[in-house]
């Protein structure tokens, strides 16, 4: 008997120990949570144009142009996957969280990238080149032999690209660029001009162009608020009359085989904007999860019912057994 | 009982501290995303060349086993006289070479200039090939004895004096002023030239030519006892 009796005190105590470790936890985990909450703020952004008023979720749609001039898209929602467990807790969790002026029920992030032509993905290769070049009296004046494309005196190509926050929570962009001319013995006397949608030049100016390797000091942050866009014009020039003498050196030592390509690469990152305190009218990302309070409460309860189901089996139990030892 | 209420409390800790664990997972979601486009592009070829070979047209000297002539300079210029020609002395004439693939379009001038040609104007003139001092010829056009042939590719194109020669290269300059990129050039020029010999009805102009020359006879007609020419070619890309 006391025997036990001490067991049953054993187990008391370490009963108590996790009661105490889970309010420990529990405390810590809320004062976490409040300390991490916000409140979403709609703000005008600088240096951006309304695409549209994102009251609802935005749907980000892939769009992929046809021969027929007519776009092919694929519809995707953009939001948090659905397929995990800790996303599908996430979103039950998160309601509460959610609310804002509008009256959605949670953040949908959405970001794409796309020219005339094609929408970006992980890698694509795009139009800043031709394979052939018009005069002003349509005629071709530059065309490759092969399937390459080709630069020479007298090119020049606009290359203008979007960047477009489809979502409804304001996303911090990082734009960067790279070029590299294959050959390093020479260089090659290209230049560029690199300027935003409101005219702003990030590289050159009315004036003056830059040498196109300057594109790798190109490194542009800045914000997108939900349904804005931001638009940049890549231009860049081959000048017809230029150094005659080692524009014609380039072309021969072309013509003999050497590689001499230049590339031209785009990089740009999104990424929610972590700062609740941002400037010049960034938007404010509201975080946590669009969770349906319906969920919620329906696993809460069924958590709560079953937790009883359990607790009443169990004490029904102990009455019979100590029912039992008493007769 | 007190157990009872201990796991009660357990368990409920337990489904509280679930709940907003993972409310704070939702609060480190992050969304981030990349995208990337890249594009290259080559130099276009041009690799177009002028290649001019072939030995001097004109010499100081001519031997013609044919006829047993010999024509010596007395100063060892370079002369002409009848019966004489590149031939003569070997050479096989002025080439050049014009070739290339270009990946640009292209424009090409033939810049011939007539510096000066020999002729005989038209007019009276004393016949000196039959010693009589009263005879005279005359005749309507001017006489021009060296006369050029121009082949292209083995195909004669053009013949007649330096003039003619410079006719046909402006009409070719005129057809070359837009050649579309891509298009192969290859064509090879040669340019001969010859004085004939023993034509009845120039042996009175080629003496009085030949006395103007040593001199032993003048004339108040137009005439001229050099030739020169300058052959230019410019091959350039098209904006």
């Amino acid at each position: 008997m006391n025997e036990y009796k001490s067991l049953k005190n054993k187990k008391s105590s370490m009963l108590g120990i996790v009661i105490a470790f889970l309010i420990i936890l529990e405390t810590c985990a809320l004062a976490m949570l409040f300390s991490r909450l916000t409140f979403f703020a709609p703000k005008m952004s600088e240096n951006v144009f309304s695409l549209t008023e994102s009251g609802k979720n935005t749907t980000v749609r892939m769009g992929y142009m046809q021969e027929d001039g007519s776009i092919d898209f694929e519809n995707e929602t953009a939001s948090l996957p659905k397929t995990t467990l800790p996303a599908f807790m996430a979103r039950i969790a998160g309601f509460a969280l959610t609310a804002d002026a509008s009256g959605n029920k949670g953040p949908v992030p959405g970001y794409s990238v796309y020219d005339e032509n094609t929408v970006w993905q992980a890698n694509t290769n795009v139009e800043i080149f031709k394979f052939s070049y018009e005069n002003g009296e349509g005629m071709i004046t530059v065309q490759g032999s092969g399937e390459d494309k080709v630069i020479a005196p007298g090119t020049q190509n606009d290359y203008t690209f979007t960047l477009e926050n489809s979502g409804t929570i304001g996303l911090d962009y990082v734009l960067e660029m790279e070029a590299f001319f294959s050959n390093e013995e020479y260089a090659i006397p290209i230049t560029v001009r690199l300027t935003e949608k409101n005219g702003g030049y990030i590289l050159g100016s009315d004036e003056t162009r830059e040498d196109v390797l300057a594109l790798n000091t190109v490194n542009t942050e800045s914000t997108l608020g939900a349904g804005r866009y931001a638009t940049y014009t890549l231009d860049w020039e081959w000048a017809f009359e230029g150094n005659d003498e080692y524009d014609t050196l380039l072309g021969n030592l072309a013509a003999e085989g050497e590689d001499l390509s230049l590339t031209i690469v785009i990089r740009t990152t999104a990424m929610q904007s972590a700062d609740p305190d941002c400037s010049d009218g960034e938007d404010t990302p509201v975080l946590g999860d669009d969770g349906s309070f319906v969920w919620w409460f329906v696993i809460a309860l069924l958590a709560l019912v079953g937790l009883a189901v359990v607790f009443k089996t169990k004490k029904t139990q102990a009455e019979l057994i100590y029912n039992e030892e008493n007769e | 009982m007190k157990k009872n209420v201990m796991m009660r409390i357990a368990s409920v800790l337990l489904v509280a501290v679930m709940l907003t664990t993972c409310v704070i997972s939702g609060t480190f979601a992050k969304y981030v995303t990349s995208d990337e486009a890249t594009d290259s592009a080559r130099v276009a070829k041009w690799g177009v060349s002028v290649v001019a070979s072939g030995d001097q047209l004109f010499n100081n000297e001519y031997e013609d086993t044919t006829n047993g002539l010999t024509v010596k300079s007395e100063d060892d210029a370079r002369v002409v006289a009848p019966g004489t020609s590149n031939k003569e002395f070997g050479a096989t004439g002025l080439q050049f070479a014009i070739k290339g693939a270009p990946e640009v379009a292209v424009k090409i001038t033939y810049n011939f200039t007539v510096t000066e040609d020999i002729f005989l104007g038209k007019g009276t003139y004393d016949d000196d090939t039959t010693g009589d001092d009263a005879d005279d010829y005359s005749f309507a056009e001017d006489y021009y004895p060296v006369v050029f042939t121009l082949k292209k590719d083995g195909a004669q194109v053009a013949t007649g004096n330096l003039a003619a020669i410079k006719t046909y290269f402006d009409g070719l300059t005129t057809a070359s002023t837009k050649i579309a990129a891509n298009t192969t050039l290859d064509a090879t020029y040669v340019l001969t030239w010859a004085w004939e010999f023993g034509d009845p009805a120039n042996n009175q102009k080629d003496t009085t030519l030949g006395n103007l020359a040593a001199g032993t006879t003048t004339t108040t007609n137009e005439y001229n006892l050099d030739l020169a020419y300058i052959l230019n070619i410019t091959i350039e890309q098209v904006d």
